[in-house]
């Protein structure tokens, strides 16, 4: 030990480590206390400034307000952000801003000087005040690689798009239908793509030769894919406001519809309403073509014998299916009476059905009409390793429906039934 | 146990030919009898291991930078990718003489702690003891964590000598441990954890950012103190020459408010003195969440110097929260030495007096005695943003 001498004060280590070591520390600690460092000693009294990260919000940058009006706090807050980026040194990789500051009107400065210092990757969340436009300085920030928009307001103008943008995150962005279509077009190299809660669209068509992951939550509104080939995940919610849709004559349905148009796809998870809107229409009774894809995950009403339909056709056009998640949104039981057994005892059993499924999930089980569906795919997934079933934190006891489901014969011999711990509320587990 | 030994030998005869494996294997056999045991029962087994050498367990030879040499499982230091590399370039360290040299951050107690984590994480990587990537996540976090667990000057050494090695995952778990005993730590324990020293000046600490709790009140709150302090130390000097003098200036103070009042006693003037400042206070507690006009800034500062150091000391402990209003108004005055008090009391008493809008003739009054000529500039000249204030401007 003796033989290696660190710095004049051997006491003290951590000062002497190198450079980027530094960097990685005060990197790890949320911004107020890389900040803070800047008064232990002389060797740390500039260390901050360099760290390529700036986050501000409520982790990182814990304010309180306790005594403050709004006013006075935005105007402290505005002064921190200032200085900081005033003594800031180096290039500026990442901001965040995701702090409740009511006014606007400093953001466009930040951003311009964002702009000039090699920023890669925007977070900018608004949650109070009004909606924030955005500046055309943004758009030349050509080294973006991450965006991630929370109430702006976004209209590019002539826009060559981000070449270097790979992640794209709107929440309640007001943009236009043919501006966002133009920007999703013009980067090359976007792979995710998320939109959420947007709003003034009619619909929305997705032509992007990157694209590899998309999620869409919001409104139902006609999503249509045009030029996707590298698709490999689409996570769509959709919301319904109105119980008449539109579907016309001798049209298949927009889920065959849209399966059609994604060659790579691999996993598909439809929440909320949309597979009810997606499977509105005819279905396909001879399938064209198979598909590649391996998860499915939605939220089906069991009682819906067109649901139901489609599942049955889906799964026959998928023989690569490894996991199916399903769950069950709960409807009001129907006067009359449904005929689910009968459908299920008339399903053919062919022959690629389930043939690869190794992992089926039934989840907000709540009365014995959804079981068919389950003693079917066990009757029929030669090679099932695992089907959890878990039930809707609104039923009175599991006993009934479990007895019955004991019975079910099962061809996989493997298979296991294995009963989720049940939930406080119906949470859907597609969204974790 | 005797063919044991014949084995032995006669593995010890087949091996000389055979040079770096066969030392190689000498001395696992010293130090790893069960080995040998396992390989010698069957006979055939051992002319495999003679033939493909590489079912041997081999070893890297290391040397420090302090000239020890130690020796490590051959497996173990392929998780370091340095080291990997070099014996690929280089062909070293497969023997005594041509041992690899390591960084010179290295020394070999942290070595024997790299290899103690590489060992761990290599073979938890190969085991198919666990069923599956979840619980060889959690055995991995719970070992980072034991392992975590050392003094701060053994955790930099670690860092740098890992940094050095380039071994990534262990650089982020030292540099997450080192981090966590950063955060939420107020200065003066993060520089007792680290002996860092405390080498800043007071202004240094104050400039450029201020720390980013503070509020602009607190900085020019904290240069008014300065100041003050300034100040202070000049009218003491001035109370050194002129110590007679000023006793004759309070005395004279208190005769006036006595007249001015109406023949109150001492204590009554007191007692005026504080209600001045309480209503004082009052007021300027209701104008701080308001307008920035120089009027009441001024009057913030007289409220806040006789509390300026309790709130330094509050800036210095680094409160989270911004200390309440009340905070200010409450200040401690018994803090300070008596004459210092007796400064501040004066001071607050002569500002209240200047802007209380009850006062103004009466100070024309006090004034035009003429005795305290003196006093009156002096103090307006001291203060000079406080100037506009008092229009009293006698020169």
């Amino acid at each position: 030990m003796s033989s290696i001498v660190i710095g004049n004060n051997t006491l003290d280590r951590i000062s002497h480590l190198p450079p980027n070591i530094i960097e990685q520390i005060l990197m790890r600690l949320p911004l107020r206390d890389a900040i803070r460092t800047s008064i232990l000693s002389h060797d740390w009294r500039y260390a901050w400034s360099s760290i390529p990260h700036l986050a501000f919000s409520w982790q990182e940058f814990p304010l309180s307000i306790c005594n403050y009006s709004q006013v006075n706090f935005d105007r402290k807050l505005v002064d921190i952000i200032h200085q900081v980026l005033l003594l800031h040194q180096g290039p500026i990789h990442r901001f965040e801003l995701s702090i409740q500051l009511r006014s606007s009107k400093d953001i466009d400065g930040w951003l311009l000087f964002l702009s000039r210092n090699d920023i890669r990757e925007i977070i900018l969340h608004r949650w109070e005040g009004e909606v924030y436009k955005l500046p055309s300085c943004l758009l030349s920030c050509k080294g973006l690689r991450s965006l991630s928009l929370h109430r702006c307001m976004f209209r590019p103008v002539h826009f060559q798009g981000f070449p270097r943008l790979a992640s794209l995150f709107l929440r309640s962005v007001a943009i236009s239908q043919d501006g966002l279509e133009a920007l999703i077009t013009a980067c090359p190299l976007l792979n995710k793509l998320c939109l959420i809660d947007m709003f003034d669209f009619g619909g929305l068509k997705v032509c992007s030769p990157s694209l590899v992951n998309l999620t869409f939550v919001g409104e139902h509104i006609d999503l249509s894919f045009e030029n996707v080939p590298l698709l490999a995940t689409l996570s769509v919610s959709l919301t319904v406001k109105s119980d008449k849709y539109y579907a016309a004559p001798g049209v298949i349905c927009k889920l065959f519809r849209i399966l059609y148009h994604l060659p790579s796809i691999k996993k598909i998870v439809l929440g909320g309403q949309a597979f009810k809107v997606w499977t509105y229409g005819e279905l396909p009774i001879q399938l064209p073509c198979t598909y590649q894809l391996k998860h499915f995950h939605a939220t089906v009403n069991f009682k819906d014998m067109q649901e139901m339909f489609a599942i049955v056709s889906l799964c026959r056009s998928c023989p690569l299916l490894v996991t199916l998640e399903l769950e069950a949104r709960f409807v009001m039981p129907a006067n009359h009476e449904t005929p689910v057994e009968k459908f299920w005892n008339s399903q053919q059993s062919f022959d690629c059905l389930f043939s690869q499924l190794k992992i089926l999930e039934i989840t907000g089980v709540s009365c014995i009409l959804e079981l068919p569906f389950l003693k079917f795919v066990l009757a029929n997934a030669p090679v099932l390793e695992t089907a959890y079933i878990g039930f809707d934190y609104r039923l009175k006891t599991e006993l009934d429906i479990t007895r019955e489901m004991i019975k079910f014969r099962r061809l996989s011999p493997a298979a296991e039934i294995k009963i989720l711990k049940r939930k406080f509320r119906n949470a859907s587990s597609m969204w974790a | 146990m005797q063919s044991v030994l014949l084995q032995h030998e006669t593995n010890q005869s087949k091996l000389v030919i055979l040079d770096s494996v066969g030392f190689c294997c000498i001395f696992l056999s010293s130090i790893f009898p069960t080995f040998l045991e396992k390989s010698c029962i069957p006979m055939s087994e051992n002319e495999k291991a003679i033939i493909k050498p590489e079912a041997m367990k081999p070893f890297i030879w290391l040397q420090c930078a302090d000239g020890s040499i130690q020796q490590v499982e051959e497996e173990v230091v392929m998780f370091c990718p340095m080291i990997y590399r070099e014996i690929l370039q280089t062909g070293m360290g497969s023997s005594q003489n041509s041992a690899i040299c390591l960084p010179d951050r290295v020394n070999p107690a942290i070595l024997s702690l790299i290899f103690e984590y590489c060992r761990f994480h290599q073979v938890l990587g190969r085991s198919n003891k666990f069923p599956g990537p979840y619980f060889i996540t959690v055995e991995r976090k719970s070992f980072d964590e034991k392992f975590i667990r050392m003094d701060t000057k053994k955790l930099c050494e670690l860092t740098s000598a890992a940094d050095s090695l380039q071994l990534k995952p262990l650089v982020d778990l030292t540099s997450r441990a080192l981090a966590r005993m950063i955060e939420g730590k107020t200065p003066e324990e993060i520089r007792e954890t680290f002996h860092l020293p405390d080498d800043l000046t007071e202004e240094e600490k104050l400039e450029p950012l201020k720390n980013v709790n503070d509020d602009p009140r607190i900085r020019l709150l904290n240069r008014l103190y300065a100041k003050k302090r300034k100040e202070l130390k000049e009218r003491q000097k001035l109370k050194d020459i002129e110590a007679e003098e000023e006793k004759k200036d309070e005395r004279s103070v208190d005769e006036i408010l006595s007249f001015i009042n109406g023949e109150e006693d001492s204590k009554g003037v007191n007692a005026i003195k504080s209600k001045k400042k309480n209503r004082k206070k009052r007021d300027s507690h209701k104008d701080i969440c308001g307008q920035e006009s120089i009027r009441l800034k001024n009057k913030k500062e007289a409220n806040f110097s006789p509390s300026a150091s309790q709130c330094s000391d509050a800036r210095d402990n680094d409160d989270d929260t911004f200390p309440s209003n009340g905070e200010f108004e409450d200040g401690d005055i018994d803090d300070l030495d008596p004459a210092v008090k007796e400064e501040l009391d004066r001071e607050v008493e002569d500002f209240a007096r200047r802007l209380n809008s009850d006062w103004p003739e009466r100070m024309q009054e006090f004034l035009s005695l003429g005795q305290n000529q003196k006093l009156v500039p002096n103090r307006a000249s001291s203060h000079g943003s406080l100037h506009e204030t008092t229009g009293m401007d006698r020169r």
